[in-house]
């Protein structure tokens, strides 16, 4: 505390004396999207895993980030909760396996429903909270109907009630996947998880620090995609 | 009757350490017209990703306190004032910030900002606002916020005096006059209303208007350097980077 608690008035009641509200920390939500399926099976998704750990340890080492920044994953082939939002002190292990096909328009509903309960849980608590990101990541195409998921993409986009990404890997069908995101999808270089999970990271930093009137803008993706 | 007030508005940590300037602005002051005090204070936010937003808050601010005072004038009697009156101040203010906005080449969105303000006398008080940041008004300890902040959707978007629809997001509010108001920017908001009940933090307001009581007379604008070096604390620029504006009006009777 600086010297000016004591100045300011001296002979009366100093303004030390004042007490502060205490109010939650604004959240800033990101849903992953992981692709689960057969295809990834080995090395993509031993990176991924270690992706997302290292993910979780640059928010924990962030004071803010860490109060304010929730993470839910949701795996697909099959569609699981591996996550529901939490902040990332409680640090989660995602140890994700590869099986199974690619329900990506199942998991994208799904998804946006998850978003849709913790805006509300967020309103019923006086939280305030930032535009959420969808982060979808997949070597495939989807194995499911997904027209229905893209339309929904779209609608959320414009009511700009979140803002969806979508990563594809390897051999990911880059042109269904610019058929469900609104925004250019971004072709990951090799297998480069862990420069991908830091620039998010760094992305949720600089959101979770933004005040009333701030533009949120995403760094260029440099350093993980094929651009 | 008569009102003691003090004013300070101090540049965030978030602006700062960044080396931009701050984007707050208030004017505060008192007037007499056919022998009855008015308090007038008026605060503005400038908006974070604009490039102009500090100067569109001077220029909110001193529109609004010169079109105030000229229908003070006029009128010499809040009653007489109405919701047009009013409607017109703001109006004033908008485009105000419209011709310097045409004059630079520069779009009108680059000069947004909030607006809250308060003319209060001797029996009556008029609040209005457009955006976040409140107005809190009462007798220690128990105080009411005029409007609560009012916030987009999101945590970073709120509502400006620059929007095209300025006016359907006025709030207005007539009332009996309070013994003490505060008007404060949303810097502070986290830190003296409390979210979850939605009330004011009397904790907060309590020391804060005695200390404005009990300050010399004379010594008026000490104490708003006393109160701006208060507000730039490190416990509470560790709870706020954003600028923040505070203003304290109390009636004296007598």
């Amino acid at each position: 505390m600086s010297d000016d608690t004591n100045t300011i008035l001296p002979d009366q009641q100093p303004l030390g004396a004042v007490t502060f509200a205490e109010n939650p920390e604004p959240r800033c939500p990101c849903l992953l999207l992981l692709d689960t399926s057969g295809s990834m099976a080995g090395q993509p998704i031993a990176e991924l895993n270690e992706g997302i750990r290292e993910f979780y340890n640059e928010l924990q080492n962030d004071s803010l980030a860490i109060k304010r920044v929730e993470v839910a994953l949701l795996s697909f082939g099959p569609v699981r909760i591996i996550s529901e939002f939490n902040t990332a002190e409680s640090f989660f292990d995602p140890q994700l396996v590869a099986d199974g096909d690619t329900p990506m328009g199942e998991a994208i509903l799904k998804g946006i429903d998850l978003i849709k309960t913790r805006k509300e849980q967020y309103r019923a608590n006086g939280i305030s909270f930032y535009r959420p990101w969808i982060f979808l990541i997949t070597d495939g195409a989807p194995t499911d109907e997904w027209k229905h998921a893209a339309a929904m993409v779209r609608e959320g986009e414009s009511a700009k009630s979140f803002a969806f990404f979508a990563i594809g890997v390897h051999k990911a069908d880059m042109k269904i996947l610019s058929q469900i995101s609104v925004r250019q999808p971004v072709k990951l270089q090799g297998l480069k998880f862990r420069e991908f999970f830091q620039w998010l990271s760094n992305s949720m930093k600089s959101a979770s620090r933004s005040n009333p009137g701030d533009r949120i803008l995403l760094a260029p993706p440099l350093g993980w995609s094929e651009i | 009757m008569r009102w003691k007030f003090t004013h300070a508005s101090v540049t965030g940590k978030g602006h700062t350490d960044r080396g931009e300037p701050g984007q707050d602005f208030c004017k505060a002051g008192t007037v007499r017209f056919s022998d009855a005090e008015f308090f007038i204070g008026i605060a503005a936010d400038g908006a974070g990703s604009t490039t102009d937003g500090g100067r569109g808050a001077e220029i909110a601010c001193s529109t609004c306190y010169a079109q105030i005072l000229e229908t003070l004038r006029s009128a010499g009697e809040l009653a007489r004032i109405s919701d047009v009156d009013i409607r017109n101040w703001i109006t004033a203010s908008h485009e105000a910030i419209v011709i310097e906005a045409l004059e630079h080449g520069k779009r009108v969105r680059e000069y947004a900002c909030t607006i809250l303000g308060v003319v209060a006398g001797h029996d009556r008080t008029i609040y209005f606002q457009i955006g976040d940041g409140a107005i809190v008004a009462g007798t220690g300890p128990d105080y009411q916020t005029i409007f609560w902040p009012e916030q987009g959707e999101y945590a970073n978007t709120t509502f400006f005096i620059t929007d095209e629809q300025f006016l359907d997001r006025l709030h207005v509010h007539h009332d009996t006059s309070p013994d003490e108001v505060a008007i404060f920017t949303d810097g502070l908001q986290n830190l003296v209303l409390s979210f979850a009940k939605k009330t004011a933090h009397a904790g907060f307001f309590v020391p804060l208007f005695g200390a404005l009581r009990n300050a010399p007379e004379n010594g008026f604008s000490d104490f708003s350097a006393q109160l701006a070096g208060f507000l730039s604390r490190n416990d509470i620029s560790a709870r706020s980077d954003d600028d923040k504006t505070l203003i304290l009006a109390l009636r004296i009777d007598g």
